[in-house]
């Protein structure tokens, strides 16, 4: 813009000029707006339900929401961090241990397994007497190593290094004989081999297919 | 002169109402005004028609989504939102509005050196309609908004630059070139003009 520039035009008569001028109305100017209405017209709906406007200034929102998201943050620490006294807790699970374990050694102890009948199924029709065995058990009765000598499974198939299973083995002799049949735990009882299905031999055909016929391969599935 | 009985309680209920006669009725009272306004406001006669359209269109549903409509005033407020909505409109043209608005006013480039040229003095106090409205649309959309709203519809400076969302200064440096550029255009207009006559 040039320094030399000089304002000429009268505003105020420009204003009294242009505020003055009107427009004669046209039909064209209303079909025009009809057009132009059924395109943008809102759809305005009375509302059923009343419009509850609150002020709320932003001064007032931003510590709300400043506020919730602290208190938010803390709940979420507090969920992880147990603030409990450690102390009497500690002293309440030592005296919970301790009344256990007094209840554990009150209680009876638990009868020997059977572990013989373990060594009995897995008996192994071995004929030799194993000598150690003979030495260490303290069954000096003849009936005992007569009992002994009808059951030679037994006798054979303990290990030589476990004596205190030797030693079992030979009370429950004794007890063998005031009952001579000796019954198995019906859990490992064993259980009869099922005989064997005869299945039918199926005749071969008298003309084997040539090299060249092709056999048909069966459909997987 | 408006007569006041026009905007009845009843009349206004069936705008309200999306009444086609009541909106016809007040469309035709208002259109002189809404046209030259948008003439004004608009760069030409086609942008000035979709102005009327949008901003007729514009105060409709602010009356209809207005609960105390019954109490409102038509005759004294439908101008200022009339022109409100004008603005907006041409402000919403933003292919024309931000990249025009950034070209510098300057003088020609193609400077006329004759001698001999008519140096025909042009009085601004009686210039024609048809030639301030001309070179108004020739202007700028932020200068023309600028001298519209602050010179001819007389808002405030702050009033206008509120209206056109910018600072004080860009629409004191706006009015500036505005008026600048408006005698220019003034000029340019007045002489093609009494040479298609003299033709």
């Amino acid at each position: 813009m040039s320094s030399h520039f000089n304002y000429e035009i009268e505003e105020r008569n420009m204003r009294s000029q242009l505020k003055e001028l009107e427009v004669t109305f046209k039909e064209e100017a209303w079909l025009n707006y009809e057009v132009y209405a059924s395109q943008f017209q809102s759809v305005h709906k009375t509302q059923l339900i009343p419009n509850f406007n609150f002020a709320l200034n932003r001064t007032v929102i931003l510590p709300v929401v400043f506020g919730g998201i602290i208190i938010l943050f803390s709940f979420l620490l507090f969920n992880f961090i147990n603030i409990k006294n450690t102390k009497s807790t500690a002293k309440n699970n030592v005296s919970e241990m301790k009344a256990n374990l007094d209840a554990v050694s009150e209680k009876p102890k638990p009868e020997p397994k059977k572990a013989v009948i373990a060594p009995v199924k897995k008996a192994e029709p071995k004929q030799e007497i194993n000598t150690n065995t003979v030495t260490i058990t303290p069954a000096t009765n003849m009936a005992n190593n007569m009992v002994a000598k009808t059951t030679p499974t037994v006798t054979t198939t303990i290990p030589a290094t476990n004596a205190i299973v030797t030693t079992t083995v030979a009370q429950d002799m004794q007890v063998a004989k005031s009952t001579p049949t000796y019954t198995f735990d019906p859990k490992r009882k064993r259980r009869k081999k099922a005989d064997a299905e005869v299945l039918e031999s199926i005749a071969t055909p008298v003309s084997l297919p040539t090299v060249t016929q092709e056999e048909t391969e069966p459909e997987l599935r | 002169m408006q007569n006041p009985q026009v905007y009845s309680r009843e009349i206004i209920a069936s705008i309200i109402k999306n009444d086609k006669d009541a909106i016809r009725t007040m469309f035709e009272k208002h259109y002189g005004k809404m046209a030259s306004i948008g003439v004004r406001y608009c760069k030409n006669q086609a942008q000035a028609n979709e102005a009327i359209n949008f901003g007729f269109n514009t105060y409709i549903n602010k009356l209809q989504q207005n609960r105390n409509a019954h109490t409102v005033d038509i005759d004294n407020t439908f101008e200022p939102d009339f022109i409100k909505a004008c603005t907006a409109f041409v402000k919403g043209i933003s292919s024309e509005y931000y990249v025009a608005s950034t070209v510098y006013a300057s003088g020609s480039a193609n400077k006329n050196y004759d001698l001999f040229e008519s140096n025909e003095f042009i009085d601004f106090s009686s210039i024609e309609n048809d030639v301030l409205i001309r070179s108004l649309q020739q202007l700028v959309p932020s200068q023309r908004l600028v001298i519209n709203l602050h010179v001819i519809d007389g808002y405030t400076l702050e009033e206008t630059a509120n209206i056109i969302e910018a600072s004080l200064q860009t629409v004191k440096s706006s009015l500036e070139k505005a008026r600048y550029n408006l005698q220019k255009n003034i000029e340019k207009c007045y002489k093609t003009m009494k040479n298609e006559q003299s033709l």
